[in-house]
């Protein structure tokens, strides 16, 4: 049952309107981010296609699987004569990352959540993370985060679909956007969200730099291991290497009164 | 019978989703075991002092995901090198002086086009 009445946050000083507000608010918090998804979407019903897929499998990679990047790596494999088992470690390994962005989004959520963390796990991407985990650190309350993520989530989830449809239905007659740099919204997406933390308002210099150490380590390290291994797994490793050094850096130059806790 | 594509997709499907799923519902048992270690003094068990690093390990993975998601879409030695990078720096500026994470994406996409409109007067 969605509450309408607004509400005041629990303890953070900011303030969550309702379940079904905060639904809204995500949803058009990603709207920004569909100028990158539909090409995206429609891009993949090509490739898909030309792969050899049909146009009910090539929808249901969108509608099933819905892994944006992975789904290219999965036909691009295929097309490519892979087997599907080395298809699908391929696709598990790119994947790990959602493990650590599932620990850390989790942690800032209710213990009953609407929906059940069940469902929301099918919507977590690198884009639902890095709205949502922005939430957080901005205070936001926990009440009803899951309604603001589920909201990023279902925007995400019908833009990528209705764009694999579009492309399915359309195929060689839609408009090349591919000299548009429409894929760059994305990771500036990314550093938009990054940039801020690298100057943390009200902690001090140390937090600071063992921040911007962690970035430039986890940067460098994605950039090349990228040249020898498929980028979902770089992501993941580096973010295991990168706040490993972080923590130790923690450990080994403690500043008192600063907590690198809510990096 | 099952077409190997549709097997595929949702094998694929099946394995994705266990990784997003593993961590949300781990997180749950991780914020008790890290609430438990920050108490009194041996409440947290033999490792305690374990859970504690993890938190403070979890707490960086922002800073790091996000760095890792954008540098390797910067084009670094292809000839999208200098545009990326001219549209990243902007970004960045602008988002630190607006303080809103879409301005900072708009102005990013804004001076791409402005750019790219630029280069084709020029040319033509």
């Amino acid at each position: 049952v969605l509450e309408p009445s607004p509400t005041r946050s629990e303890g953070t000083g900011v303030e969550a309107s309702s379940y079904a507000g905060e639904f809204a608010r995500g949803f058009f918090a990603v709207a920004p981010l569909w100028l990158g998804i539909v090409p995206f979407g429609m891009a993949f019903a090509l490739l898909s296609r030309t792969a050899g897929f049909d146009i009910l499998e090539t929808q249901a990679f969108s509608a099933v699987f819905f892994a944006g990047a992975s789904q290219v790596v999965a036909v691009t494999l295929v097309a490519g004569g892979a087997g599907i088992l080395s298809v699908i470690l391929t696709v598990f390994v790119l994947n790990l990352r959602h493990v650590l962005y599932g620990l850390s989004l989790g942690k800032g959520l209710s213990k009953r959540t609407r929906p059940p963390r069940a469902a929301l796990a099918f919507l977590l991407t690198d884009e639902m993370y890095g709205v949502g985990v922005k939430e957080q650190l901005e205070g936001r309350s926990a009440r009803y985060t899951d309604a603001f993520l589920l909201g990023v989530g279902l925007s995400a989830y019908m833009s990528f679909n209705l764009a694999t449809l579009a492309g399915v239905l359309l195929g060689s007659a839609l408009p090349e956007t591919g000299g548009l740099g429409l894929d760059f919204v994305f990771p500036l997406m990314f550093l938009a969200l990054l940039v801020p933390l690298l100057r943390p308002r009200g902690e001090g210099e140390g937090v600071a730099r063992r921040r911007v150490a962690v970035a430039l380590v986890s940067g460098v390290l994605a950039l090349l291991l990228g040249q020898f291994i498929p980028a979902g797994a770089t992501i993941f490793l580096a973010i295991l290497f990168a706040t490993a050094l972080g923590t130790w850096l923690d450990h080994a130059f403690p500043d008192p009164g600063e907590d690198a806790k809510d990096a | 019978m099952m077409s190997d594509g549709i097997t595929l997709i949702l094998a694929a499907a099946a394995v994705t989703y266990a990784t997003r799923l593993a961590g949300l519902l781990l997180a749950t048992r991780l914020e008790n075991r890290i609430a438990r270690a920050g108490g009194a003094a041996g409440a947290g068990g033999p490792y305690g002092g374990a859970w504690l690093v993890l938190d403070r390990l979890f707490g960086y993975v922002p800073v790091a995901a996000f760095a890792a998601l954008v540098t390797p879409n910067l084009g670094l030695g292809t000839p999208e090198m200098v545009p990326r990078l001219f549209r990243a720096a902007v970004a960045a500026v602008v988002v630190l002086r607006v303080g809103h994470l879409w301005a900072g994406l708009g102005a990013g996409m804004a001076i791409y086009c402005a750019v790219s409109a630029l280069a084709a007067s020029i040319a033509g």
